[in-house]
């Protein structure tokens, strides 16, 4: 009953929207008229309307003034060229912002118009840095080309191409890099090594084009849906490059450059803290274009070592003593949007390849991103994990695999509660600590606490979905795009001993949209039937997680 | 405002047609300012930005390629201001102890309600505001964050959702 309320409830402003089809009003007018919780939950979201609309209607006086204060200096601009820029001028200085740097904007303004009268530049700037998550994010597909050079003390610089197309759409990915192997001294290996990865929903493709070797695994649309949105979010090299909407801070507009005779706006951040780096990004300022991407990150990793600075151009940036390292990431090629041809997502070894796994013998996942525990405790593996960027909350799907242990599952999940412990399986991960080190320096005694949430089992495998609840505030969130996390694990019986699992959140979910397709759709794809338990939404799970909060002493 | 129209509005605009210029400030100042106030929660700097916005967009028509997107467009310019404006004043912010909502004038209206909106996340803030001073239309919603209206929807379900929290939490209605 309490689920159906909670899923009624979120159904209720689209009910007062009335974009909801007859079929369902209908279903939820019924279940308001019976039931006193909803039927309150609907006044009072009524009421609320009401304020926001008497709200709303107490601001008019304010946009009346908008409006008049923006034809006031249009009408300059139309009758008179030259009265337009003092008519302008005196609208913007009537106004609070009348500061050294409101000045400056207005002659930006002025000139926009000077150039509007003269010739028709590339003045009017519409697109900028806070485009750029939002027009990345909407692409249905994407191409882009360039390297990822790496600078270590001592060394020549090693540059190292890689190339991607990615077809959101129709769920195909293509990725071609080259990669050097790092020696256990820390240094790089002479020798390269090419390789390419190439899926669509059936089959995936790796190719080695050091040794000419390829092996195919078979796909299905989830697992594709699934790992383009995790190289995404996780790929050494996308993962900077698809910019989130909290990091746009401190973009600055440096300049502007001419590239293959389009000129494009220069978007700057230098960052030392928490990390340091610079970003950079290339936006054609009327169409959003990218021409140019930039990205070098500086190596901090030991706080406690000798440190020097260094100057990179005119930022100043801390460097290990011993080990200065830093790489840098360029794309020259950044096409959105553009029809990818089917020949480049062609599941076929090249001619002269040795298919070391044929597409018969082509095993499939076991398990969707499927990790195994440290061989000190075997058979346990992980399967899926995300990070609710709304409150920071991690979840995780893992299973214990050991064969006696198996004989006696069915009784252990079928007696667990959401919101309640979980189960004791050969080994528990029961918490998480965040592993970042400058999050660590900052939030020492966080720790992430473990419930259960659901189970789902498909052959003879239950996959225990727990969700682990910071016990104080949550990271920043541009932390929790590169977060980490060691989770503590123990024994069944407790021997006393924590042992530690390192956990690498494979994504980033920051809607119900994501929260179905990632979350959901890996429960159906580790069920039998699949199907995800019933009951489980965004929100619910957001509310769990805020109970077990509170009971956590927030 | 229909599509026709608008277009139409947006065509004579690069003419220099006052009435158009009139027809799209008043069809859009509401949109602009509703993106001003939630993304800088702040009624006076909301109304600068919005006017600049507006003045920004107009004298610079030309350069839109696509007169179906004005509104999108429109928008992201709003954005942008905005995001420079808290760029430019952001160490004064940080000097502000109280916080926006309740601190600036015209705060005894609807105290409750400016509290709870202070305390929203922005995207949540920003959807609400365009939402309601849109005439309770997912449509600018879906224009200025890029998303679709299925989108929209849900995302000004959970503002709302959140905001009766608040509320709540305020001890309101």
């Amino acid at each position: 009953m309490e689920n159906t309320c909670e899923k009624i409830q979120e159904q209720i402003p689209e009910l007062m929207a009335g974009t909801m089809s007859a079929e369902k009003t209908a279903k939820l007018v019924e279940h308001i008229n019976g039931c006193s919780a909803c039927s309150k939950y609907l006044e009072a979201l009524q009421a609320d309307d009401k304020l926001l609309c008497e709200y709303v209607e107490a601001m008019q006086t304010a946009v009346t003034q908008i409006e008049k204060g923006a034809m006031d200096a249009l009408d300059g601009s139309l009758s008179d060229k030259g009265v337009a820029f003092s008519s302008i001028w005196r609208t913007i200085m009537k106004s609070r912002i009348t500061k050294v740097a409101a000045a400056a904007v207005i002659i930006i303004g002025v000139l926009l118009v000077l150039n509007y009268v003269g010739s028709p530049g590339p003045t009017g700037v519409a697109y900028g840095i806070s485009d750029v998550p939002g027009l990345l994010r909407s692409a249905k597909t994407l191409h882009v080309k360039g390297s990822r050079t790496y600078y270590l003390k001592g060394q020549d610089p090693i540059s190292c191409p890689v190339e991607y197309w990615m077809d959101f759409e129709k769920l195909r990915y293509r990725r071609k890099a080259v990669y050097r192997r790092r020696t256990s001294e820390g240094g790089f290996a002479d020798d390269y090594s090419e390789h390419e990865v190439v899926f669509d929903t059936t089959y995936k493709m790796g190719i080695d084009h050091t040794n000419k070797t390829v092996r195919f695994f078979r796909h299905r649309p989830f697992l594709s849906q699934f790992f383009l949105r995790v190289y995404r979010d996780r790929d050494v090299f996308l993962r900077d490059f698809y910019l989130k909407s909290d990091q746009l801070d401190g973009f600055e507009k440096t300049g502007q450059e001419e590239i293959d005779g389009v000129m494009f706006d220069i978007w700057e951040k230098k960052e030392n803290r928490p990390m340091q780096m610079i970003s950079e990004y290339w936006i054609e300022p009327s169409t959003g274009e990218l021409g140019r991407y930039f990205f070098a990150f500086f190596y901090d990793r030991y706080p406690n070592r000798a440190r020097r600075h260094d100057k990179y151009g005119d930022f100043e940036v801390l460097l290990d003593e011993d080990e200065q390292e830093w790489h840098e990431n360029l794309l020259t090629c950044i096409e959105r949007d553009k029809p990818l041809p089917d020949e480049l997502f062609k599941i076929e070894a090249p001619s002269g390849y040795t298919v070391t796994i044929s597409k018969e013998e082509a095993p499939a996942h076991g398990g969707v991103g499927y990790t195994t525990f440290p061989p000190t405790m075997p058979n346990m593996t992980v399967s899926l994990r995300y990070t609710l960027s709304e409150d920071g909350s991690v979840i995780m799907a893992w299973s214990d695999r050991n064969d006696e242990s198996l004989k006696s599952q069915a009784g252990i999940f079928e007696a667990l509660e959401p919101g309640g412990p979980l189960p004791e399986l050969t080994f528990v991960p029961y918490a998480l600590h965040p592993l970042f080190s400058v999050f660590r320096e900052k939030n020492e005694s966080i720790t992430y606490v473990g419930c259960h949430l659901a189970y789902t089992k498909k052959g003879n495998i239950y996959y225990e979905w727990s969700i682990y609840i910071p016990d104080s505030d949550p990271p920043e969130s541009e932390f929790k795009h590169k977060l980490t996390y060691d989770a503590l694990v123990r024994r069944n019986p407790d021997d006393g001993q924590i042992r530690g699992l390192g956990l690498i959140p494979d994504t980033i979910i920051t809607s119900s949209e994501e929260f179905d397709a990632f979350v959901l759709g890996g429960m159906a794809e580790l069920s039998d039937d699949g199907k995800a338990p019933e009951g489980i939404t965004y929100e619910s799970v957001l509310q769990l997680a805020q109970q077990i909060r509170e009971t956590l002493g927030n | 405002m229909n599509v026709d129209l608008e277009k139409k509005l947006v065509a004579a605009c690069r003419n220099g047609d006052r009435s158009a210029y009139a027809g799209i400030v008043k069809a859009y100042s509401g949109r602009i300012f509703a993106i001003c106030l939630g993304i800088l929660d702040n009624t006076h700097d909301a109304e600068d930005i919005a006017q600049q916005a507006l003045l920004k967009a107009l004298t610079g028509i030309k350069q839109l390629r696509d007169d179906e997107q004005f509104g999108a467009w429109i928008s992201r310019i709003a954005k942008n201001l905005c995001i420079d404006f808290i760029r430019k004043h952001k160490h004064e912010q940080d000097c502000i102890v109280e916080p926006a909502a309740v601190s600036q004038s015209g705060s005894k209206e609807y105290p409750e309600l400016r509290t709870a909106l202070a305390k929203l996340s922005e995207d949540h803030r920003l959807a609400l505001m365009l939402y309601y001073f849109d005439g309770r239309s997912a449509k600018s919603i879906g224009e200025t964050f890029m998303i679709s209206q299925a989108a929209a929807q849900a995302r000004i379900s959970r503002a709302r959702k959140q905001l009766r929290k608040l509320l709540e939490a305020e001890g309101g209605k």
